[in-house]
């Protein structure tokens, strides 16, 4: 039948520029996403793999009341890397990161108080450390004096390099894999196929609907 | 040339969702109930067409499709473009759904412009159809760059620049948009001429 075979054509067209699409499918939207490396933070942004947002601006706000707290650009790589203010530690409700590509492009990336509030709350000491009307020894047991050493304070001040190295150890190991868990999904086959589903769909029902009336 | 959640301000938003609404509901009546095949295709072929990247340096640009849809569906390509966009911003949130309704119109509209003026041309045949066509997807995604800058503008970003970044990053895809136009033209004149409005040849 004449009237098949032009739609089946089309169908087969259609469906090959769906295969090649799939591995030059390559998200259009700018996608940001940030963690914390220890006290410093990461955010990459890009429009996906291997094109990053080179140079743009980028914000970091109060989510409580969207004041700004600092503001700064992504590199060459569409990495900034940033200390937290200090202000940050009195943002209980958590911070925004805001990107904006230009054109259009704008992406917002939230960060929980979580990540971020117990790292202005100084080191802990552990909880053996009971004793001693100062929790705090910063002075140290080989200060002053230098005569017999604190056996406690020096057990306080080993745990307390202990924690500090190993939690930074530890930021550092999870960085990476923070970032894999972060990343958005580019778009894949489920998507192509769910959208194109629905566009058939749709007319379906509209074709049916439009046979009814008739 | 999707523009992102947040970007625009109230009114240009609601600007957008009521000038894309009326249009939807003009190019729904339009859609011949014989062709909503014809109309899903397309509709499935912008959808697809928009992950398909054109590398160009530090920018992003992607294929859009929209002269093609509006040569051939003319006002019904509303319909098909605000599907096609809806289903980008669920699946893949390409744009947003606030936005929708200004992203279709920057899309749609000069589509259908382009379908208006340019669809007669293509049958004269030969040359000129083939220049119209190449017209119409090269025109489309010109007009489609403008109004995008131009619903930046009324935000309160300025118009030149972002209206120069725009038409300058999407060359290419204008020139590819015209040629792929081409050629869709000439095998649809040949294996399905009535949805060109062409006569059946044999």
């Amino acid at each position: 039948m004449r009237i098949a075979r032009p739609a089946l054509l089309s169908a087969l067209w259609l469906l090959l520029v769906c295969f090649l699409a799939t591995p030059l499918a390559l998200a259009h939207k700018v996608q940001l996403f940030a963690y914390l490396e220890g006290a410093e933070l990461v955010s990459e942004s890009g429009f996906g793999k291997g094109r990053p947002c080179k140079e743009c601006g980028l914000q970091l706000l109060n989510r409580a009341d969207g004041s700004l707290l600092l503001q700064g650009q992504s590199d060459a790589q569409g990495v900034w890397r940033t200390a937290l203010p200090p202000e940050a530690a009195q943002c209980g409700e958590g911070l925004l990161l805001v990107l904006d590509a230009g054109e259009g492009h704008r992406a917002e990336w939230k960060i929980a108080p979580e990540e971020y509030l117990h790292l202005f709350s100084g080191p802990a000491v552990p909880a053996a450390q009971a004793s001693g009307p100062t929790a705090d020894a910063p002075a140290g047991p080989l200060a002053a004096t230098g005569t017999a050493v604190d056996p406690a304070a020096l057990e306080a001040m080993v745990a307390r390099t202990v924690s500090a190295a190993v939690s930074e150890a530890v930021a550092r190991e999870l960085a990476p894999v923070k970032k894999l868990l972060l990343q958005p999904e580019e778009p894949d086959w489920r998507g192509i196929l769910g959208g194109l589903g629905y566009i058939f769909g749709l007319a379906g029902i509209y074709a049916y609907a439009r046979s009814r009336k008739a | 040339m999707h523009i992102a959640e947040g970007v625009l301000n109230a009114p240009t938003l609601l600007a957008g969702w009521g000038l894309t609404l009326a249009a939807t509901l003009v190019g729904l009546r339009r859609i011949d109930p014989r062709h909503v095949m014809t109309v899903a295709m397309l509709a499935a072929a912008f959808f697809v067409a928009s992950l398909i990247h054109v590398p160009l340096g530090p920018a992003s640009v992607h294929l859009v499709l929209n002269g093609l849809l509006g040569l051939v569906l003319g006002w019904a390509c509303f319909p098909a473009l605000f599907c096609g966009l809806l289903l980008q911003a669920l699946f893949f949130q390409y744009g947003g759904l606030s936005v929708l309704g200004v992203n279709t119109f920057t899309m749609a509209f000069p589509a259908v412009l382009c379908g208006l003026a340019l669809r007669p041309l293509l049958l004269r045949g030969g040359t000129v159809r083939a220049g119209a066509a190449f017209a119409a997807g090269f025109l489309a995604v010109l007009f489609s760059g403008l109004f995008t800058a131009l619903a930046l503008a009324v935000t309160g970003e300025g118009f030149l620049t972002p209206a120069k970044l725009i038409l300058a990053g999407h060359v290419p895809v204008m020139v590819l948009e015209g040629l792929i136009t081409l050629f869709a033209v000439g095998f649809l004149a040949k294996v399905q001429p009535e949805i060109l409005g062409l006569r059946p040849t044999a």
